[in-house]
């Protein structure tokens, strides 16, 4: 059963009077379409508009998926319907074991640090479950393929059979031998793909843990330890090799950060404290991004006391006040989001 | 829907005070809202949903039990006073439908007794009322005036889903008792055995959903006599059990009649606390975990 199938109906209480109606199937079918085929330059519009920011052409695409099952459809951004369907497309977009996913998933949570919400309540329930989905996919054991043997020796020359001509059995030879050596090429290439993912996988565990039982944090001489928040997280950033946040950064992060990561600060101190020393990457300001944007803006102004008001613009509340740890995973999450290419 | 003309509240003509209303609305920094539909129908109450979400409210009970009576008391109400509990109106896009239904109101305001016209399947949709709660919150209001006739049948065993495939969608289902026939000797048992059934059909239904509210809404309550006051107190707990079947916070709402609705007010800003106040909270649906593979995936701080 789809996420689709279980929840839209009652998603769209709110806004759908008649149950059975054809707008019904139009919202869901447009949901389940714009979900299913969404590609990863598109994820984070989707997630902004579904939360109530601009979400570029997310709207329209929108309207035209419901309008392809219902012409009589017209909505404005603002209206809760297509609000829903952004947000419902989106949870079927979670439910794909591909980068999309892993975008939209990012991208829900961080709305979730903003403190923006879709209409509907579960998607980050929905988000961390892709996340950890997507995370075991990517790093999983996986079982070595058996080999398939057994036909390898159908296309060759019958040498005992009456009548063999040396040219067309070598000719068949050199045909099998090419099929195996295909055959086996590719499955070296297969299990070497897999034990190299396991390898990155296995490095990346031992990396992390190291870093994480090594007792530095995020601190560094020199720089305020506030900053330490911003620094921790780079650095667990630094050491994921998939585009996907291990489910348990928060955990190790609070571990890493102690009392630090537990007392809450206001995210624009946290920026301000590390004083553009920290090497962040480069982000689309946007408010998906409310770490990455609002050390832009500081970075960019120097500190100037205007650079909140700047973030503001951008769509970014750098007053918001959160636990350390959670700006920290905060920073792996828009890290790991940048390098992914969106 | 039908191109409509958009006319402030302070526009409006009206014996009441309007322009409270529209002060209060604009003090909200919203442009009030009041045009000129009779009634809404289904289609086009879907259509304003869309917008914001709408709470649909299905009135339920017999032939003269009050249930229009109800609905136009609340705009009169809305309209001559500062607000119901706090709570303010901030639109409508009914505003014909209720001053219709008003009209008839006042008219028997000052008589003995009321006389209001049934509403006839001709008649039937649903008005809209947009109220802005004590805390800012506004909320839209779908209150579906329909003939009583429609649930005598479902008195009678008609399927409620049967007779309104839409009522699965309500969010309150308010079942209107007529006090005043619990006053008639040899009838009260009559109207309550009827109430009960209708709650029962209600129950039986699966309408109900887990966020929605059930009230059971007592009309002309201050012409009770005193044995129907008796034959009230007698039965008013049993119908709330049956009522709380579909619903554990259901309540009872005691309003008063049309005729005394200019000195008596009574029940009304209960009503409009019911109305408004938040669905009942709904468990989440679970979302299934996924059990970690590695040991880094169940890492505890």
């Amino acid at each position: 059963m789809t996420v689709l199938v279980e929840r839209f109906p009652r998603w769209v209480e709110s806004v759908e009077l008649l149950p059975a109606s054809a707008r019904f199937t139009a919202l869901r079918q447009a949901a389940e379409g714009v979900g299913a085929t969404l590609e990863p330059a598109m994820a984070l519009d989707l997630v902004a508009y579904a939360v109530g920011r601009d979400g570029g052409s997310a709207f329209e695409a929108l309207c035209a998926a419901v309008a392809v099952n219902d012409p009589s459809f017209i909505a404005s951004p603002s209206d809760l319907e297509p609000h829903l369907v952004a947000s419902a497309a989106l949870a079927r977009a979670l439910e794909n074991d591909d980068l999309t996913a892993s975008i939209v998933a990012g991208g829900i949570l961080s709305a979730e640090f903003a403190g923006l919400y879709a209409p509907v309540a579960e998607l980050p329930q929905l988000a961390r479950a892709a996340q950890a989905r997507r995370f075991a996919s990517l790093r999983e054991r996986v079982p070595i393929p058996k080999a398939e043997l057994a036909s390898i020796f159908t296309n060759t020359p019958a040498f005992s059979a009456d009548g063999w001509r040396a040219g067309e059995s070598l000719d068949r030879l050199a045909r099998s031998t090419k099929a195996l050596a295909e055959q086996v090429q590719a499955t070296l290439d297969g299990l070497a793909a897999r034990l190299e993912a396991r390898s990155d996988a296995t490095d990346e565990e031992i990396d992390v843990l190291w870093w994480a039982f090594s007792g530095q944090g995020g601190a560094s001489p020199g720089l305020d330890p506030t900053a330490g928040l911003l620094r921790a997280g780079l650095q667990l950033a630094d050491r994921h090799r998939f585009g996907i946040e291990i489910p348990t950064a928060g955990e190790i992060l609070r571990r890493v950060l102690g009392a630090l990561g537990e007392e809450e600060h206001v995210l624009a101190e946290v920026i301000a404290a590390a004083d553009g020393a920290v090497e962040l990457d480069a982000a689309t300001a946007g408010p998906l991004f409310p770490v990455l944007t609002g050390y832009a803006a500081w970075v960019a102004l120097e500190g100037d006391g205007e650079w909140v008001a700047t973030a503001e613009r951008l769509g970014v509340d750098a007053t918001i006040r959160r636990p350390g740890y959670e700006i920290a995973a905060q920073t792996v999450r828009e890290l790991l989001l940048v390098r992914a290419g969106v | 829907m039908a191109e409509i003309d958009q006319v402030t509240l302070a526009q409006r003509a009206g014996p009441a005070r309007p322009e409270r209303a529209a002060e209060h609305a604009a003090a909200g920094g919203e442009q009030p809202l009041v045009s000129v539909e009779d009634v809404m129908t289904l289609e086009q109450a879907r259509s304003l949903s869309g917008r914001r979400g709408a709470r649909l409210v299905l009135l339920m009970g017999e032939r003269s039990t009050g249930k229009t009576a109800l609905i136009a008391m609340l705009w009169q109400q809305f309209l001559e006073q500062d607000g119901l509990d706090d709570h303010r109106l901030a639109g409508s896009r009914c505003a014909r439908g209720l001053e219709r239904r008003a009209h008839w109101a006042r008219l028997s305001a000052a008589q003995p007794s009321a006389r209001f016209p049934a509403t006839h399947a001709e008649d039937e949709g649903v008005l809209h009322l947009r109220v802005r709660r004590p805390d800012g919150r506004r909320v839209e209001l779908l209150l579906a005036d329909l003939a009583g006739g429609g649930f005598e049948q479902v008195r009678e065993g008609r399927g409620l889903l049967e007779a309104l495939p839409w009522a699965v969608r309500a969010d309150r289902f308010a079942v209107v008792l007529d006090a005043a026939s619990l006053s008639v000797p040899g009838e009260s048992e009559i109207a309550v055995t009827r109430a009960r059934r209708l709650l029962l059909a209600l129950a039986a239904s699966g309408a109900v959903r887990d966020s929605a509210r059930v009230a059971l809404v007592l009309t002309k309550a201050d012409s009770l006599s005193e044995s129907g006051a008796k034959a009230l107190s007698r039965h008013e707990p049993e119908l709330l059990d049956v009522a709380r079947l579909c619903d554990p916070e259901a309540i009872c709402v005691h309003t008063a009649a049309v005729a005394r609705v200019r000195t008596e007010r009574q029940g009304l800003a209960e009503l409009v606390g019911w109305l408004c106040q938040n669905d009942r909270p709904r468990a989440p649906m679970p979302v299934p975990e996924v059990a970690p593979g590695r040991s880094i995936a169940a890492f505890r701080a």
